[in-house]
């Protein structure tokens, strides 16, 4: 089986660098796993693209004239994508046609309205899409109908972003829940006595609630991401944390908010294992939290508030701890530290795998391409 | 539908988009080549990008308007301009598209101005 994978195509994919976000974690993930059962990858992606297990053609995208998408609070404004966004899909598009006589299928992962609309008219090839957003812009979400009506088949990656997604009148043909390698990721027995935020720094992950929080709970907080909104930084973060790129876990112990910058997946992991919870206070509705799964499979609790697909990705009370309120926050980190750190790690192995994930992506692979 | 736009990409997925609405497309991807191309066959509508390269879309379409023949086809114009109405006014084009465009849009508005 050949399958074309297409990316976001706003930064390029790499695996010699800290991914960005939790699409590009998903897509190294899966590419990983579907190379590991034989199948062929081509990841369609921005020039200067290169991860192990797939095959990066290049197709004249430069990143660097593309806009990155708005998911803070104001994003339910019509998103203004630019005119290289349509022609960048269409070169994908272009791609996948010179191909078809050797491709399965094309799997697409961007959140732009020209990827729905644009793939559409690939001339019989089937499409499937995987939606990692929520539906908050309004030309996406009209694009994605459009494209299902067309005969693209889109994927949820929770139950609560399914209904999300088809209350906005988008038909979803299946939800396939993120996985992960749990076994490629170390487990971590004993906390090391601070708390974690690890995700892009943006207001919908609400890493300003988890310093509040964590200070109330009485314990340090270590922040691990992206600064993907530097006016969210700048406004609600630079003042209250303690900014140490070169912090390294041999530095001894913490107080108070540290961020440490982007830092490499392996590291964010082996962070995860030390943390005694990882907090994820969303501002949101979380169509899924691959950050919750991770920290679970390296031991973690997670903390946070009860949307979008938390409660579905955090066993309450028994891997986490999910509130409604900011003022019972603290509570339920304390709370979170009492919990069996086995217990996270075994309920990602049962729940979230990567092999689950992979299986179930590879047999609506063959169910479209029949 | 002549649908004149330099980005092979995109001129190629328009074209492929009409064309599995009923239409029949011819492309070009500069001025000097659609002129070639409406020498051959009159079209119901012309879909021109303003920016192109050696005859600019606002060329392309003056030398229509000054050639008796082509006076009257019908022009959509597509561009990323933000002054895109006026342009569209000033060239006395039936139907303007800002880029990025819906491609359901874009054949509304062809669907609209053939059938005018």
């Amino acid at each position: 089986m050949h399958v074309a994978l297409v990316a976001p195509l706003v930064w390029p994919i790499r695996d010699d660098r800290p991914p960005l976000g939790g699409v590009e974690v998903f897509l190294r993930d899966l590419i990983g796993g579907l190379a590991a059962t034989g199948v062929r990858v081509s990841l369609l992606a921005a020039d200067g693209s290169r991860l192990a297990g797939a095959e990066t053609p290049r197709l004249g995208i430069d990143a660097g004239r593309l806009a990155l998408a708005n998911l803070g609070p104001d994003a339910d404004a019509e998103r203004s994508d630019l005119p290289e966004q349509q022609t960048a899909f269409a070169r994908v598009r272009e791609w996948c046609l010179a191909h078809a006589s050797r491709l399965d299928v094309v799997h697409a992962h961007a959140f732009d309205a020209p990827a729905f609309d644009v793939l559409r008219v690939l001339r019989g090839l089937p499409v499937v899409h995987t939606l990692h957003l929520p539906p908050i812009q309004p030309g996406v979400v009209e694009a994605a109908r459009r494209a299902a009506e067309a005969g693209s088949r889109l994927v949820a990656v929770s139950v609560a972003s399914a209904r999300a997604w088809q209350a906005m009148g988008v038909p979803i043909a299946e939800v396939v829940p993120n996985g992960v390698d749990v076994a490629s990721i170390a487990f971590g027995a004993e906390p090391r006595g601070y708390a974690l935020f690890a995700g892009r720094l943006s207001a919908e992950k609400g890493a300003e609630v988890a310093v509040q929080a964590a200070a109330q709970a009485g314990l340090p907080l270590v922040l691990v991401g992206n600064v993907y909104d530097p006016t969210y930084f700048e406004q609600h973060l630079a003042e209250r944390v303690e900014t140490r790129l070169d912090w390294t876990m041999t530095d001894g112990r913490l107080a108070g908010a540290t961020y440490i910058g982007h830092r490499e997946r392996s590291e964010v992991l082996g962070l995860m294992a030390g943390a005694a919870a990882t907090l994820m206070p969303v501002r949101w509705d979380e169509p899924f939290g691959l950050v919750a799964i991770e920290a679970q499979a390296a031991g973690s609790p997670v903390v946070g508030f009860e949307r979008g697909a938390l409660p579905e990705v955090v066993a309450q009370g028994r891997t986490g701890v999910l509130v409604r309120d900011a003022a019972d926050l603290p509570r339920a980190v304390r709370a979170g530290l009492l919990l069996d750190r086995r217990a996270c790690r075994g309920w990602v192995q049962e729940h979230f795998s990567l092999q689950r994930m992979v299986e179930r992506y590879l047999a609506l692979y063959r169910e479209v391409a029949s | 539908v002549l649908v004149v736009e330099d980005e092979r990409a995109l001129r190629a997925t328009i074209a492929a988009f009409l064309e599995e609405s009923g239409y029949e497309v011819a492309q070009a991807e500069d001025g000097q080549d659609a002129l070639a191309s409406l020498r051959t066959r009159l079209p119901d509508v012309v879909l021109v990008d303003l920016r192109l390269p050696t005859m600019s879309g606002t060329q392309f379409i003056q030398a229509m308007r000054a050639d008796p023949r082509l006076a009257a086809v019908p022009v959509v114009i597509l561009s990323a301009d933000p002054y895109l109405a006026d342009a569209a006014e000033a060239l006395g084009a039936r139907g303007a598209l800002a880029k990025p465009f819906h491609l359901d849009v874009l054949l509304a508005v062809v669907d609209r101005v053939s059938q005018s």
